[in-house]
């Protein structure tokens, strides 16, 4: 019988502990406990044969760190691993037990956390899945995971290479998040949305903790939980750890969860055969609890789950359109200065970030994986991934560590046939147009009869209501009289009708018109009353936030009052700390000195009005930046103090800028800078970039953790004549070496520079770089004796 | 002018993200054996003269690894995105975090089994003097360090999250200085009179 249909009648009683187990048979710490199904399989095959003869419908195969990564330093590879694995537990369950492939953690961290790429991670992931099915393993059960990103790759490789069900379970800790800060609701929001089959948690807590977290995984999900926890809480005691949960206490806590709804259950570290018998004794023969319940709409990134159940503020602002250097940024493959747009909306009260790279010169596709990676790894804010293109879409959702929500598909049939699957595979939200081949119906009839069809073909994929949001779309209220009313009638139609969401994207409203931002907070409000539940804003923009935090306040919002009072209640602002208050304001040369970034920016402005661009930068900052350079390299000054001051020249440039002229403002020599492979310590990396921008180069940052071919191609796209490499480690070091003679062979005629801590004058010189760094500062002096000398072209 | 005495902006740096993070710890006491190329603490092999000096004067020793865990990462990301000098501080206060932290609850954690009380013992890690960075899948895997607080190695030795340390540590041994150190011929803080630390 396959499991799934077993489990619809029954609930599934899971094994328990291997790993500890098989230390009290004598494994070492430490040791690869899988190499055992080969070199001990007596050992192996006695713990699966209690397990089964205890009563466990699934048996879990010793393949946890079955893996090419973990398994390289014990000589075995996966295939003959998770063959011996797999065929233990068949043997040792006499079919009596569903046997599961093991999936534990590859042991490295994913980037950007670590320097493992999803790509590696999931031909890992595809090769375990892909055996454990060639073998004839009746489920793969992917655990212990505590990395969003992590699971959601194994959860994918497996859906993906077998047809096998899926477990994914993740190990919470006391404060009901993993370790890398996922939370409950957001691991169950994403793992169902993917298809897991089901969804839970193992190990870390014991069962009295998890029948919380239990019940946490029913609020968010329809999908079948599995829970799997220590016998107990962990004490250590002489370096050994024990639990302290007792059989029947573990048996009786574990019953309960099962009554209250889980739809597997079973045991992890501590846990021994006499525990799951226990438990047999109690549930055999239970069905599983049908618990009927609504689910609210909600959005999330591994960090944080926003529920939509009131006005949530969509940041519009990650959207290169009208803004050159974002443009420029995106098309270059740099993704902080969208993360710095998403922080600075999270700051002005973002709960969810609009993320359209879409724009002349930028390849959508490769950059809405890149910046929604780079947003997770900084932004809490859930995100709304923008595009026409159904490739750009697809990629950011397989990238993205999360629930995210889709923008968007319109009413024609080859959107929604393009669109919809991707919802439905991914687990996202989605934000429907009411427009079509034909364009935007002037009526409010119109468009609901679109978002008729739309909600329709969602219903037919499966996507619930609650993930369905319809956007009447906002016209300019300059073209077409009353075509705001026709909006807001349309809005309160489909909600009221298709009980879904409704989404807008407010400033629309004001193109083309006078006091633009008066008329968006205008309509803002209207749509508010009318039931909007997605504004996509500018956060930024005056008023937006006041707006939502009255409309919240009117209308009894939990919370509100505590909001408005925060925001209007008048607690003084905080007044820049650099400077005293008596002072008079300090000159662009004594910002840049003392590096008063708060203040460098108004005062770039102020002598802006006086003198020349260029004057300024000649003689005002450059002086001043090399006097404190000149500090530095004499030990007078420190680093932090040559921080503030770049970047307190860095901001009065940012103001410079505008005022250059055309010839002026020409873009400096090039020079690429990277932290080469394998190293993500970067910091001395951004201050030497920071340091060569101030003195008008060029600097493409090709950020951590980057492949000796990229530097290559940077080193082509760009023309530089001069490589900037970093590393922190010794065993980056070797990376570093082979960086430069890539770049040899690749580009012949660049120069290189190295810097790092382990780094000397000697072995720079070992590993065949041109020049040695020591610090940011001699950075400069390197660039202007390299790029003085020539070199390629 | 720049006052080298004034740490006052670190320490705010410090304490902000006292108040946020916490360190998680493992460790375990080990009984030391030395062999012709390294020592053994327990089950785990330690190759190199330098740790063997290290130990020399000790029976057992404490293998500690402790990590300020993923949220450390992620502010200090967010704040270099806004600011080089904000990511800069953040950076160099949580490593000064994990280093005080480690000292407090490896003493804390430990009692009196592995030295003398109310004074931080002399520790040494992968990659001081001739104890390789390689050694750090091991280490971790011999604490079970992934599962019990997090923390990995990736396959050059580096440990993720990032404000994480491993170490040895032990009741009579002498502080690693300048000799253990690969740099000790040609290093910057040197010439300027200085060492790591101070």
């Amino acid at each position: 019988m396959d499991l799934r249909e077993y489990a619809r009648g029954n609930i599934l009683l899971l094994d328990g502990g291997m790993g500890t187990e098989l230390q009290k048979l004598g494994a070492a710490p430490g040791q690869n406990l899988e190499a055992l199904s080969v070199a001990n399989p007596d050992m192996i095959f006695g713990v699966h044969k209690a397990y089964a003869d205890a009563g466990a419908d699934v048996i879990l195969t010793n393949t946890f760190g079955a893996n090419r990564l973990k398994l390289a330093r014990t000589g075995l590879n996966p295939a003959e691993v998770i063959a011996a694995g797999v065929a233990l537990a068949k043997r040792a369950s006499e079919g009596r037990a569903f046997v599961a492939l093991d999936v534990g953690p590859l042991g490295e961290l994913l980037s950007p956390n670590g320097t493992l790429g999803f790509g590696e991670a999931y031909g890992l992931f595809a090769e375990q899945a892909r055996l454990g099915a060639e073998n004839g393993a009746d489920a793969i059960f992917v655990e212990t995971m505590t990395d969003l990103g992590e699971v959601r790759c194994a959860v994918l490789a497996a859906k993906e290479n077998t047809d096998l069900p899926v477990f994914a379970s993740m190990s919470f800790e006391a404060d009901g998040r993993t370790f890398m800060g996922t939370p409950i609701s957001a691991a169950a929001l994403t793992l169902s949305g993917l298809g897991a089959d089901f969804v839970g948690l193992n190990c870390s807590v014991g069962p009295a903790e998890a029948a919380a977290f239990a019940e946490e995984f029913a609020r968010w999900t329809d999908t079948p939980v599995t829970v799997k926890p220590n016998a107990g809480l962990p004490r250590q005691l002489d370096g050994r750890t024990f639990y302290d949960a007792t059989p029947e206490e573990f048996a009786r806590n574990m019953e309960r969860i099962a009554r209250a709804g889980a739809a597997a259950v079973g045991g992890c570290c501590g846990t021994t055969p006499e525990y799951i018998a226990r438990l047999a004794a109690l549930i055999k023969g239970l069905k599983p609890a049908r618990v009927p319940r609504t689910f609210p709409a909600a959005v999330c990134s591994a960090l944080k789950t926003v529920v939509i159940d009131g006005p949530r503020m969509v940041g519009e602002r990650i959207n290169p359109t009208g803004k050159p250097r974002l443009r420029e940024a995106l098309a270059a493959g740099d993704a902080d200065a969208a993360a710095r747009v998403a922080l600075l909306q999270i700051g002005a009260g973002a709960d969810i970030l609009d993320v359209n790279v879409s724009g002349a010169g930028i390849d959508e596709r490769v950059m809405m994986a890149k910046v929604a990676a780079k947003l997770a790894s900084v932004a809490p804010a859930p995100l709304m991934l923008d595009s026409s293109a159904a490739a750009a879409l697809e990629s950011g959702l397989r990238a993205y560590p999360g629930k995210a929500i889709i923008n968007s598909v319109n009413g024609d049939a080859a959107s929604l046939s393009s669109v919809l699957p991707l919802a439905r595979k991914y687990g996202g939200a989605v934000i429907g147009l009411t427009l079509s081949a034909g364009g935007i119906p002037k009526t409010a009839a119109e468009r609901v009869a679109i978002a008729a069809r739309i909600v329709s073909a969602c219903d037919e994929y499966g996507i619930p209501r609650r993930d369905i949001f319809i956007d009447c779309l906002t016209l300019t209220a300059g073209a077409e009289p009353g075509s705001s009313r026709e909006t807001l009638a349309a809005l309160r139609a489909v909600k009221e009708r298709f009980g879904v969401g409704a989404a807008l994207g407010v400033s629309n409203v004001s193109f083309g018109l006078p006091a633009r931002g008066r008329l968006n907070q205008a309509f803002l409000t209207l749509a508010l009353g009318a039931g909007l539940d997605l504004a996509i804003v500018n956060p930024n923009a005056p008023g937006t936030a006041e707006t939502f935090s009255c409309h919240n306040l009117l209308m009894g919002r939990a919370g509100a009052s505590e909001e408005y009072v925060a925001l209007f209640g008048g607690a003084p602002k905080e007044s820049p700390r650099e400077l005293p208050e008596s002072k008079s304001a300090p000159s662009l040369a004594e910002c840049v000195s003392l590096g008063l970034r708060g203040e460098a920016a108004a005062a770039a402005r102020r002598e802006l009005e006086t003198r020349g661009a260029m004057e300024l930068i000649d003689d005002a900052v450059i002086p001043a930046l090399n006097a404190v350079g000149e500090r530095f390299e004499r030990g007078e000054a420190f680093l932090p103090q040559l921080i503030a001051a770049a970047e307190a020249a860095e901001l009065a440039f940012g103001e410079i800028r505008g005022r250059l002229s055309a010839a002026g403002a020409q873009k400096g020599e090039p020079i690429v800078l990277a932290t080469v492979k394998g190293d993500i310590h970067d910091i001395g990396k951004n201050i030497v970039r920071t340091i060569l921008g101030n003195y008008g180069y060029d600097v493409v940052d090709l950020g951590r953790d980057v492949p000796k071919e990229d530097v290559a191609a940077a080193v082509e796209r760009t023309g530089a004549r001069l490589v900037g490499l970093s590393a922190l480690m010794t065993t980056t070091v070797r990376n570093m070496a082979e960086t430069i003679a890539h770049l040899r062979s690749m580009c012949p005629g660049v120069k290189v520079m190295v810097g790092g801590a382990v780094l000397t004058e000697d072995y720079a010189a070992a590993i065949g770089a041109d020049y040695y760094a020591k610090d940011a500062v001699a950075g400069v002096g390197i660039a202007e004796a390299a790029l003085r000398t020539g070199g390629r072209k | 002018m720049f006052d080298p005495s004034d740490n006052s902006d670190i320490e705010s740096y410090i304490r902000k993200l006292d108040k946020i993070l916490t360190l998680k710890s493992v460790w375990r006491e080990s009984a030391v054996r030395l062999s012709d190329s390294g020592v053994y603490a327990d089950g785990l092999f330690l190759p190199g003269r330098d740790i063997a000096r290290f130990l020399a004067r000790d029976e057992r020793c404490i293998l500690a690894a402790v990590t300020l865990g993923a949220e450390a990462d992620r502010l200090i990301e967010s704040a270099r995105i806004v600011s080089v000098y904000e990511g800069y501080m953040t950076d160099a206060a949580a490593s000064v975090l994990a280093e005080r932290r480690l000292d407090a609850s490896v003493l804390a954690g430990s009692g009196e089994n592995a030295a003398g009380s109310g004074k931080n013992r002399p520790r040494f890690s992968p990659g001081y003097g001739d104890l390789p960075l390689s050694v750090q899948t091991e280490f971790l895997s011999f604490l079970d360090a992934g599962r019990r607080i997090g923390l990995f190695a990736s396959q050059d030795g580096l440990l993720t999250p990032r404000k994480s340390i491993t170490a040895v540590i032990a009741k009579n041994a002498a502080p690693p200085g300048c000799e253990t150190c690969r740099l000790s011929g040609d290093c910057e803080r040197k010439k300027r009179g200085m060492t790591c630390g101070s």
